[in-house]
């Protein structure tokens, strides 16, 4: 589904990613792992869009998105919730998920904020509350519940359970899990191992913006080689 | 006396509806761009050309409107094109400079064009018939012109409330304002989104240049430079950015600004004997009637006030940032 080969990404004369490459298939759950600044955020960015790469290529369902725009990846299928939530804080929870659908015809995104209320129910009895005064676990949920709105056939998480309460942590993690069984294919980032670990089916392990190490996540569960990577050897 | 601070009251409103007008779209685009568009001025004054060339054509005075509001949106949009998107994302000095040198552009454009065209340099607005003399409510008596400007002031930024919190297309660039990356990855087209606020504001401009140039009477090709800078501290008082905070921060300085005007030579008005000889004196020194003549220094003092004790203006007390 998701090709990424060779990538390399530059902020002014500072490299991040040195020939990444790294693979999504549909209906799979892809983890990233990795230290701060292993370039794991800057991978997500240049599939997203946000940051475009030096070299290398990125294909989604066979077309090639190297250097396309934000909303064209968007319209495309890719929706990707963004490291530290960034909701909109001044508006509701209504306004951040109408604009989750912002691409999508008005019925639809009608339609789909139903869908979120069941989905989340937490977010139900808060729709015209401004966003900014909800907890960080219900920010988070908002988040990915706005990166749903657009009906992504691939979702991009980037460190959903940063800062949250580990009971909260574990909410989130049973959310991807079950947006994983209805078949939703993820893309994730997190620092949390064990976790991460338990719901991919697949790991990359990120290390100075290269990709040290990569297997089944059940394989690599008990792989030393993990541990040394966030400890930095 | 009633009578005297309810026209006062009445002239602040009517200032503050200009100021609002201009104020709120300076803080629509330096919401989006972070960019303080000094230019905004000139675009007002761009529009009193385009009204007078269109009434000096013999146009009636809705065409005129029509031309002058449709023009002034079409400079608005090249100034983004041409000026402001090739360094989006510059440094803040690059992009004020950027629209200082905008603004002088467009004055020295109207200045040539207005001179091909056989004008001298200050020329007298056709004021439309319909703006002239006064309006009589009940005892007071109010310029027509002030009526205009207050009526389409409210029912404008009515409108636009309206369009921000109502329309996808205002809830993008609500979301754009609040947080650029989060909006592009939800697939909002920013420069569709930063087009719209040079239309809005643009076009909102070109109303309150309409509006500045009936109540002067005569127009020239510096005309916008007070009121940049006023709609500039209207969108301090407001807090930087915030669209409310700025049609807040239009009246207030409107306001503000009628107090050293209201309170000018207040001991001969008042009825004599109301009060004793003495407070009439204290009165007579601390507003001698060529206090009007301090307006300007009045509202610097206010602004500098503003900055000291709240920056993040008089709406918000603090404004929490969020990661």
């Amino acid at each position: 589904m998701l090709e990424v080969r060779a990538l390399e990404v530059a902020y002014g004369s500072i490299r991040a990613l040195h020939g990444v490459s790294l693979d999504v298939g549909h209906g799979e759950l892809v983890a990233i792992l990795g230290s701060n600044g292993a370039g794991k955020s800057t991978t997500l960015r240049a599939i997203s869009g946000l940051v475009r790469p030096r070299a290398g290529s990125i294909r989604f369902l066979g077309r090639t998105i190297t250097r396309a725009a934000p909303e064209e990846i968007v319209a495309l299928g890719i929706s990707h919730c963004p490291e530290g939530r960034r909701i909109f804080g001044r508006l509701t929870v209504r306004q951040n998920l109408v604009l989750g659908g912002i691409q999508r015809p008005w019925p639809e995104v009608r339609r789909d904020i139903d869908r979120m209320e069941t989905l989340f129910p937490i977010l139900r009895e808060r729709l015209n509350q401004a966003a900014g005064t909800l907890s960080g676990g219900e920010q988070q949920m908002l988040a990915i519940a706005r990166a749903l709105m657009s009906r992504p056939r691939l979702l991009i998480l980037d460190e959903p359970s940063l800062g949250l309460a580990p009971l909260v942590v574990e909410q989130v993690f049973r959310t991807i899990a079950e947006l994983k069984g209805e078949g939703l294919t993820i893309l994730l980032v997190e620092q949390n191992v064990h976790h991460a670990l338990d719901v991919a089916d697949r790991v990359y392990v990120l290390e100075t913006g290269r990709v040290t190490l990569s297997g089944p996540a059940s394989e690599l569960r008990h792989d030393p080689r993990i541990e040394q990577s966030y400890l930095g050897r | 006396m009633a009578l005297y601070v309810l026209q006062q009251i009445v002239n602040g409103v009517s200032a503050g509806s200009l100021y609002a007008l201009m104020a709120v779209g300076l803080a629509m685009i330096f919401g989006i761009l972070r960019l303080i568009n000094f230019a905004h001025g000139d675009i007002m004054m761009v529009a009193a050309y385009f009204a007078t060339f269109a009434l000096f054509a013999g146009l009636p005075l809705p065409a005129a409107v029509l031309v002058m509001t449709v023009g002034t949106i079409l400079v608005g949009l090249a100034m983004e094109r041409i000026a402001y998107r090739p360094i989006r994302g510059a440094p803040d000095v690059a992009t004020l400079l950027t629209s200082f040198a905008v603004g002088q552009i467009l004055e020295n454009g109207v200045l040539l064009t207005s001179r091909l065209a056989g004008q001298p340099i200050q020329i007298a607005f056709p004021a439309p018939p319909g703006l002239d003399g006064v309006v009589a409510l009940g005892s007071l008596t109010v310029p027509r012109v002030n009526v205009a400007s207050f009526g389409s002031g409210i029912v404008l930024l009515v409108l636009l409330s309206l369009f921000v919190t109502r329309t996808r297309l205002g809830l993008s660039m609500q979301a754009a304002a609040d947080d650029l990356t989060a909006a592009q990855l939800m697939g909002i087209r920013v420069n569709r989104v930063v087009a719209t606020a040079f239309v809005i504001a643009s076009g909102l401009a070109a109303v309150a240049g309409f509006l500045y140039a009936s109540q002067a009477g005569q127009i020239n090709p510096y005309l916008g430079f007070t009121p940049v800078l006023k709609a500039f501290i209207a969108a301090v008082i407001g807090g930087f950015g915030s669209l409310t905070g700025a049609v807040a921060g239009g009246y207030a300085l409107g306001l503000l600004e009628v107090i050293p005007t209201a309170l000018a030579g207040i001991a001969d008005i008042l009825p004599p004997g109301s009060v004793s000889p003495a407070v009439h004196d204290l009165l007579a020194t601390l507003f001698p009637a060529g206090l009007a003549s301090y307006r300007d220094a009045f509202v610097f003092v206010f602004l500098i006030l503003m900055l000291l004790f709240r920056p993040n203006g008089i709406l918000r007390a603090t404004r929490e940032e969020t990661p």
